[in-house]
């Protein structure tokens, strides 16, 4: 065997870091993609049995984006085990309270049960926004394309550009304009805090 | 010449009245050579053993099946993940070598996309240009096919 052969044979068992920016993406879509790359479903070396899944680094977990109105509707499940101690924490309580849960749950509930699961998510990587630390970041070597570009937000367009736009039609006198709690039952609802690691306060034993 | 192999489960005893089959002792010591590397008092026992050897069998049988299902999908799977590595997919490398009738099938075609990734990749530049050469199916998404490849009579005119 060449010198040559045995390097690539040690890059075909090693683990290759990735990088993936989440900005607007739908974590639960993209955890899939996410899952793809934390198990080495695309080594054409996989099998559900050897361990040959790689590091994933996602970065801007704060800045995902659920569809329609599902930071309102989407429920976390936890029970803490005491007698009455069940919880019901909403999407947008549990991001106020950790920016990397909702992701890191996605990925999660997107592997496949079994005994690796814990192992695979050993091997992801979350921070919030786009600061790695740089013993993460000396290691990345492949960036993972998101699913949807990211848009430009009406705010973000500047002023000179935005005066060209031709105003079509009037809004309404009630109508509020770049309101962020669309579809929020009570918009007078404050976030509950959560423990950390993830133990949402219910009744107390 | 002594055979201590399967011969003895049918071994007859002449002393016996008319019984047929294997005496009861040997009937038992093949059930419970079957159920040898069985765990707890299914491996001595012959009530119990016959029990777990008999649904163990049951297994195996309904395994054959499952077996084949796991290797077909995980052929599959593997091939897919090698043809995306490309930036082909699954359905134009198997399409294109299908109308080229090269009759490899997904094993043999993973194997060689683990063992010899250059003869994989020609074969798929080949499918992917004869494919788009015959016109077949929705290519757009993939782009033009690599350059380099000569199709000889498979060039629709």
């Amino acid at each position: 065997m060449s010198s040559f052969r045995r390097a690539q044979q040690w890059a075909t068992f090693s683990r290759v870091w990735h990088l993936i920016d989440l900005k607007w993406q739908n974590p639960y879509e993209s955890a899939i993609l996410i899952k793809k790359y934390l198990t080495g479903l695309w080594k054409p070396i996989f099998h559900p049995l050897n361990n040959c899944g790689d590091h994933v680094v996602v970065i801007n977990s704060k800045e995902i984006a659920l569809p329609g109105d599902e930071w309102y509707r989407r429920a976390y499940f936890h029970h803490r085990t005491y007698a009455g101690a069940k919880s019901w924490t909403l999407a947008w309580e549990l991001h106020e309270a950790d920016d990397t849960l909702i992701v890191q749950k996605a990925v999660y509930f997107a592997l496949d049960k079994n005994l690796l699961r814990r192992q695979h998510m050993a091997r992801l990587h979350i921070f919030p926004d786009e600061k790695i630390p740089p013993g993460i970041a000396a290691n990345i070597t492949n960036q993972i394309r998101p699913l949807r570009p990211v848009p430009t937000k009406y705010e973000e367009i500047p002023k000179e550009k935005q005066a060209q736009f031709p105003q079509l039609f009037d809004f309404p006198k009630d109508y509020v304009q770049g309101s962020n709690l669309w579809g929020k039952p009570d918009p007078e609802r404050k976030a509950q805090p959560i423990r950390y690691p993830y133990k949402p306060f219910g009744h107390e034993p | 010449m002594v055979f201590w192999g399967s011969s003895l489960f049918f071994k007859f005893n002449p002393n016996r009245i008319y019984q047929p089959g294997p005496s009861k002792f040997w009937r038992r010591r093949r059930i419970l050579r079957m159920s040898a590397h069985h765990f707890g008092r299914r491996r001595n026992c012959y009530r119990l053993a016959l029990r777990s050897v008999q649904k163990a069998l049951v297994y195996s049988t309904k395994a054959r099946k499952l077996r084949c299902n796991d290797l077909l999908k995980l052929n599959g799977q593997r091939l897919a993940s090698a043809s995306e590595e490309l930036g082909t997919n699954i359905r134009v490398l198997r399409m294109g070598l299908h109308h080229a009738n090269v009759c490899l099938d997904n094993h043999m075609l993973a194997d060689l996309s683990i063992w010899e990734p250059r003869t994989f990749q020609a074969l798929s530049n080949f499918a992917w240009n004869n494919y788009t050469s015959q016109g077949l199916g929705d290519i757009h998404d993939l782009g033009s096919p690599p350059e380099g490849v000569i199709l000889r009579g498979y060039k629709r005119q």
